[in-house]
């Protein structure tokens, strides 16, 4: 398995876009404040989405003829890192950008490429994610929402949950039942665009634990919708959100999400100093970060020869929550370690937050324990 | 497949114990490393990890190709022998899930062992990439190259044994079954030209002391 994974490099040409990317960062992301920055997945800011779009940073796989960049998975791997590395604010266009915008390509009819893709380039239009409802979470196939055929459509009636940023993305891709009963489990799926403006939506937000309203509860109340609603395969659901679900596992996003938060306790340690205790942690985390960045590397590497790798993927999210997960720990026991040293009241709310954040990297996308029984089965196990 | 990794096998599996070092240096391979890149020699010395094999060859071809090879250098090395033991400890411990059988199934049909054995596997391939990576510098790493690709395999390596044995059972530790000499070996190889906290400490304080914008900045500068 693992002589698949070889050792790669980025692209010169796909490294060249950091500067652009910089010069965005340095301009509306640095003077934000850490607490901020450390929610980077869950920022909104739709003047930044819409100066990222018009910089062409939007869609960077997307092909030319429908509005993007028309360039490789090393593109979009180096304006993301940087993104993440400073904590910039990337929620509203995250999902679109990460897997809406390639379903649609590797799916779509010609009319909805047209429709949506140029206009996910440009910043316009942001998706979410319509897959777990209140009783199919990890079981995904346990989905209860349904559409019946009309004469101008479908109608759509249930529930979706945990939908992030729901009341500000304009469509969700759903996964419904379009056939059968729930019992029939992967057969009788299909994905659906879903116009959130549409009468019947109904958006409710779910207030986390650090106070924020960025998961939703969405219901479908007789929803109706154009028969073009429809994205892919009627039937075909499981497969392609499946599809949706490596884009989302695959990407090089799993690594950064509380680099923020390390970096401003490398800088309080800067100026508090540090034996040798803590020289060893901040050793301890950066080999880590180093080696897990190659690992992404080459992974890239081959989603950019076309594959798929999935259980090289799924080792790679586990590895890289675990780590992002681990931060916040560390730093947590070194700042108690120093009861009597000074500490910014800003690194110690970013610490806060991203201790309720954590638990949340080894959810989304697949729960750890998910991951690794995709893992079992890549070895043989199942 | 090479070819000069198949004669390189070959010759490990024919010749044992005393013989061994100087069948290879008739071979030609002590030389090896003079004459090849080390990322070229790097399926070699995972081929000893796989078979864990004491003697020193690996140091052997370092000393020939270098007048006194660096720390960072038999730490790269090591390395790569560590990521050949992985691979073959996760391959053993997966043979013995699918045949092991309690409770009326192979305890590889159990979650419990999958996900420790998915766990293995992901230190495993951790330690995997810090071999080819660290192994692409030549023979001469630089020393924060060295320290990401050692500390990588040395923190994985009491995860990748431990879970070795618990998938094994008390065979694992008997003299007759061979798991304890790949363990042992691994355990020997942590320690050796530096553990992770050594490696950690170095690592560490470049960070402290470095320039860079901010994490990502100091990683692509390794």
């Amino acid at each position: 398995m693992f002589d698949a994974l070889q050792l790669a490099s980025i692209p010169a040409e796909d490294e060249a876009l950091r500067p652009k990317v910089r010069a965005l960062i340095a301009e509306h992301v640095l003077q934000r404040p850490i607490t901020d920055r450390v929610r980077s997945w869950m920022g909104v800011d739709a003047a930044f989405s819409r100066a990222l779009a018009e910089a062409g940073l939007l869609g960077l796989t997307v092909p030319a003829a429908y509005g993007g960049g028309g360039r490789g998975p090393f593109a979009r791997y180096v304006v993301v890192e940087e993104l993440l590395a400073a904590g910039a604010p990337v929620g509203l266009h995250w999902i679109a950008d990460r897997q809406s915008a390639l379903l649609i390509l590797g799916f779509g009819t010609q009319a909805q490429k047209q429709l949506y893709l140029p206009r996910i380039c440009r910043g316009e239009i942001f998706f979410c994610i319509g897959m777990s409802e209140p009783g199919a979470g990890s079981d995904l196939a346990s989905v209860r929402s349904r559409a019946e055929r009309t004469e101008q459509g479908w109608r759509l009636t249930g529930q979706k949950i945990w939908t992030t940023s729901a009341h500000l993305c304009d469509y969700m891709i759903a996964l419904v039942r379009t056939s059968g009963a729930p019992g029939d489990r992967q057969q009788g799926l299909s994905q659906l665009i879903v116009d959130l403006r549409a009468p019947g939506v109904a958006i409710r937000g779910i207030e986390d634990a650090t106070g924020h309203r960025d998961f939703n509860e969405v219901f479908f109340d007789g929803v109706e919708l154009p028969a073009d609603a429809l994205l892919g395969t009627e039937g075909a659901g499981w497969a392609q959100v499946n599809a949706e679900l490596a884009f989302e596992r695959s990407g090089p996003e799993r690594i950064w999400a509380s680099a923020v938060l390390l970096d401003g306790w490398i800088a309080h340690l800067k100026r508090s100093g540090a034996g040798e205790a803590r020289v060893e942690r901040v050793g301890a985390l950066t080999t880590q970060l180093a080696a897990l960045r190659t690992l992404s590397i080459a992974l890239t590497a081959r989603l950019a020869a076309g594959e798929r790798p999935l259980t090289e993927a799924s080792l790679y999210k586990d590895l890289g929550t675990s780590f992002e997960q681990a931060i916040p720990v560390a730093i947590a026991d070194d700042l108690g370690s120093h009861p009597d040293e000074p500490v910014a009241p800003e690194l110690r709310a970013a610490l806060v937050e991203a201790l309720a954040l954590a638990p949340t990297y080894s959810l989304r996308g697949g729960t750890r324990e998910i991951l690794r029984g995709i893992i079992a089965r890549g070895l043989g196990l199942r | 497949m090479s070819e000069l990794l198949a004669s390189f096998e070959r010759l490990l599996d024919t010749a044992g114990g005393d013989a061994l070092m100087p069948a290879l240096d008739v071979a030609g391979f002590l030389d090896a490393l003079r004459e090849l890149p080390l990322r070229e020699i790097e399926p070699l010395l995972r081929a000893l990890g796989r078979r864990a094999i004491d003697a020193p060859v690996a140091e052997a071809m370092a000393a020939r190709a270098v007048p006194a090879p660096s720390r960072a250098l038999l730490a790269v090395i090591a390395t790569a022998e560590m990521a050949g033991i992985g691979e073959r400890l996760l391959d053993m411990s997966i043979e013995h899930a699918n045949t092991r059988e309690q409770f009326g199934r192979p305890i590889g049909k159990f979650q419990a062992i999958q996900q420790q054995l998915a766990v293995m596997a992901e230190q495993v391939m951790m330690t995997r990439i810090a071999a080819q990576t660290s192994c692409a510098h030549g023979l001469e790493p630089p020393l924060a190259a060295a320290a990401v690709a050692k500390s990588a395999a040395s923190s994985a390596a009491p995860t990748i044994a431990g879970i070795a044995h618990a998938v094994h059972g008390a065979i694992g530790i008997t003299r007759e079954f061979p798991l304890h000499r790949f363990t042992a070996r691994l355990h020997a190889l942590r320690m050796s030209h530096g553990s992770e906290s050594y490696w950690n400490r170095l690592l560490g304080s470049a960070r402290l002391q470095a320039d860079a914008q901010n994490s990502l900045d100091f990683v692509r500068s390794i």
